[in-house]
């Protein structure tokens, strides 16, 4: 039988595992392309050039995959 | 003594294209009272103005900052849920708001206190239709905040997040258990509310100089979250802790800014005199440094266990200044009343009561 309880669990088993999929992207998203962002700001700064954050930065924020859809 | 000094605020970074001001933004100069726009921190979704310099500041962030972000996200994911079917009834705010206090503290909060939503507390397009805010504050380790602005500082600040934001989810959840509806607000980027006004009037202490709030506990040493609810919960009332007495004077955290953003006057912020920081100047060295906190870390009031004695002992002076000040206006009104009025011989009264 269906009950409330368990359709309430099985409700949060699927949000906990979309988030979980989010985070991995979040988590990506810092260590790849956040990476890259990170070597070219470090070499840049050596260099004594300016890094543009309007111009090469990165197009999607940390928190991009917690947002409302 | 700082265990190094802070790097100067000179910028390897920077916008090809200016956005637009931030102190505009946040409505500094404003006459009118009105809700806060969003501006840096943001998890809603909107596309704020300085949006390039936040994703550059959370990509630089070290990940020992990062994981606490993981890990508060992650816990937040219950700041929601499902209501218990059966709701408590509730005849006594005061009692119930006792009883939640007791419990966000046996929870682990420092600080509680209750306050009233408003409209100003909201940001534009933001309404989670809930009245009442339960605000939470949590100490950081002052010797990890001596750090500042050493990302080892921004780490124990994102973990003190972590921690009070998980008291607000366990209360929340609490709640809900008792059938109100409640919401957990622990992400340090703006979502739905401004958390200081709320924490103000909810009693937890006052808006210091530099922009953060100083309770006497902790002084400017704690976190904030909050959890935003329909349950009849008795209002705090905001404390007067002599901050003002000491902020008109105290230059500690002015001189210590590197890049000068703490400013030394009340400034009209939407329709409102507060202490304000200066945001174009401030964001960019809070980003060089990952999060910075020198004004909080220097303020004199975060000094443990100075705050309760600096406190009492600065409204027993403004009490005897308010006092003597009195006497001295009653004598004088006294003396005013008592001389006839002299006046000099180029008084223009004179010169009016002649001509009649």
């Amino acid at each position: 039988m269906r009950t409330l309880h368990v359709v309430q669990a099985r409700a949060g088993l699927r949000r906990d595992l979309a988030l979980l999929w989010r985070i991995a992207g979040m988590v990506f998203q810092y260590v790849v392309p956040g990476g890259h962002l990170r070597r070219e700001y470090r070499r840049k700064t050596a260099r004594g050039e300016v890094y543009w954050v309007d111009a090469a930065g990165p197009t999607r924020h940390r928190e991009e995959p917690l947002r409302p859809r | 003594m700082k265990p190094f000094s802070p790097p100067p605020p000179t910028y390897a970074f920077g916008y090809r294209s200016s956005p637009e001001s931030g102190n505009a933004i946040n409505g500094l100069g404003e006459t009118t009272k009105g809700r806060a726009r969003q501006v840096f921190h943001s998890s809603t979704g909107e596309p704020l103005a300085w949006k390039a310099l936040d994703d550059f500041f959370s990509l630089i962030n070290p990940w020992g900052v990062v994981r606490h972000v993981i890990v508060n996200t992650w816990q937040l994911r219950r700041s929601e849920g499902p209501l218990h079917p059966r709701r408590r009834e509730v005849r006594d705010p005061t009692a119930m708001a006792t009883e939640v206090k007791a419990l966000a503290r046996r929870l682990g909060a420092s600080l509680v206190g209750v306050a009233e939503v408003t409209e100003e507390d909201l940001y534009v397009g933001r309404d989670p239709g809930l009245r009442r805010a339960i605000c939470l504050g949590l100490p950081m380790d002052r010797r990890e905040m001596a750090f500042a602005p050493q990302p080892r500082a921004a780490a124990e600040v994102m973990r003190t997040y972590r921690a009070v934001a998980k008291v607000a989810v366990r209360l929340a959840e609490a709640i809900r258990a008792m059938g109100w509806p409640a919401r957990a607000y622990g992400n340090p980027n703006s979502t739905d509310i401004l958390m200081i006004p709320l924490a103000v009037r909810a009693g937890l202490g006052e808006l210091g100089k530099h922009g953060s709030m100083i309770s006497t506990e902790h002084g400017s040493n704690f976190r904030l979250a909050a959890v935003l609810t329909d349950l009849p919960l008795a209002l705090d009332r905001p404390v007067d802790i002599a901050v003002d007495d000491v902020c008109t004077v105290c230059r500690r955290c002015v001189d210590d800014c590197p890049p000068r953003a703490i400013l030394e006057e009340k400034q009209l912020v939407r329709g409102e005199r507060k202490w304000y920081v200066d945001f174009d100047k401030c964001i960019p060295y809070f980003v060089k440094t990952c999060g910075c906190a020198i004004c909080i870390e220097v303020c004199p009031w975060s000094e443990p266990g100075r705050g309760p004695g600096l406190s009492a002992r600065l409204i027993e002076v403004r009490r005897a200044r308010e006092a003597a000040q009195a006497s001295n206006h009653a004598s004088a009104l006294g003396r005013i009343t008592r001389e006839p009025v002299r006046r000099r011989a180029n008084d223009p009264l004179r010169e009016t009561s002649r001509s009649r």
